[in-house]
């Protein structure tokens, strides 16, 4: 009887349906150092602390990202990424630094001021958090090939700049307009309020 | 009106006065929602001038929704709004600023609320949690002070058209 439960469980198991979740992410990186917004790395990392805005901060996404790299260098000298916990706007992240191989040569380019630093590639490498049950790429592009199904943009009356409405709705918008994507890319620079909707080949 | 699960109340009591809402909003900063603002005013009001230019009994409630909001970060938001609302003169309000900020600087937390009054015969007078902290007199700080929300450069453009629907 065992036997005949355990061929059962088997044949359930190998018959069913895989399904790939296309969550793999190549997460942006800014002043060498790598940005996770609803994304975690994907290689093992040790927490190094916090970091907070400061009352004057920027109110566009990508000189906010800035700024708190900055805050982040008044406490830390070294550390590979920043990420951005949810809930807090891009007020609140952990810096986090990679584990080290202690036979690899430093990449991090501390010479010239002008020389742009260098991210290793596996530093970059994300898994993204779902959100409402939809693949969202935000400062990340996804790893796995695709087509671009159209573009979405969030409706002017939409006023909020609050990031969790910004992403709920980016989202709505695009499931409305495409019901059978696979991810949401949001574009850099539009404060969340553009998206390419795509479908994984 | 309801923000974030959070319900202005439609009156509030300054003194013997009864004070009706005239609009509310959030102010969101750093991405996020910080706290739910309502105008209070005797009267029903669309203008921004017409509201801090007024000698009448008024009064703002701040409701903390964001644990981020803390005392530093509080001080330095009215230093910056004081600077807008005053077109840069807001050193003629030093000793005034220095008092209202006083009233910041216990620990915040989420949930507090700051009720920031103004009664003609008392001048501005600040609530947290409905326990008086300070007492600000003079009509021309009143107008500065209410201008950090309403003047033409504001904390916050929609909460600013949120507290003059009117």
């Amino acid at each position: 009887m065992k036997t005949i439960n355990l061929l059962s469980v088997l044949f359930i198991l190998t018959t069913l349906p895989v399904f790939a979740q296309h969550d793999a992410g190549t997460a942006h990186d800014k002043e060498g150092v790598v940005v996770f917004l609803e994304s975690m790395p994907a290689n093992q990392y040790r927490h190094l602390g916090t970091v907070q805005c400061s009352a004057v901060s920027p109110d566009k996404i990508e000189p906010m990202i800035s700024h708190m790299i900055k805050q982040a260098r008044k406490t830390h000298e070294e550390f590979d990424a920043l990420i951005f916990r949810s809930n807090k706007g891009l007020c609140k992240a952990d810096i986090v630094q990679y584990f080290r191989d202690p036979k690899a040569k430093r990449s991090r380019s501390r010479g010239r001021s002008d020389e742009v630093p260098t991210v290793k590639p596996e530093y970059k490498m994300s898994k993204l958090r779902m959100r409402k049950g939809t693949n969202l790429f935000i400062q990340n592009n996804p790893t796995d090939p695709y087509t671009l199904l159209g573009k979405v943009e969030i409706p002017t009356k939409f006023k909020s700049s609050n990031l969790e409405s910004l992403m709920d709705e980016i989202v709505r918008v695009a499931n409305e307009a495409y019901p059978d994507n696979d991810a949401v890319v949001v574009v850099g620079g539009t404060n969340v309020r553009k998206a390419n909707i795509i479908k994984f080949k | 009106m309801t923000f974030d699960d959070v319900t202005m109340p439609a009156e509030y009591k300054l003194n013997e006065q009864s004070l009706k809402l005239n609009g509310a909003g959030v102010r969101e900063k750093f991405f996020l929602d910080l706290y739910i603002g309502g105008l209070y005013l005797q009267s029903p009001s669309t203008s921004a001038d017409g509201v801090i230019k007024a000698d009448k009994p008024m009064s703002i409630k701040l409701h903390i929704i964001s644990g981020l909001i803390d005392s530093d970060k509080m001080i330095d938001a009215i230093d910056d709004g004081m600077d807008k609302a005053t077109k840069g003169n807001s050193s003629q309000f030093s000793n005034e600023i220095i008092a209202f900020k006083k009233a910041f600087e216990e620990e915040i937390q989420v949930g507090d609320i700051y009720d920031i009054t103004y009664d003609p015969s008392k001048g501005t007078v600040i609530y947290k949690n409905t326990k008086l902290t300070t007492t600000i007199p003079g009509f021309d700080f009143k107008q500065a002070l209410f201008g950090i929300w309403l003047c033409d450069d504001p904390a916050d453009e929609d909460l600013k058209e949120g507290m003059l629907k009117g």
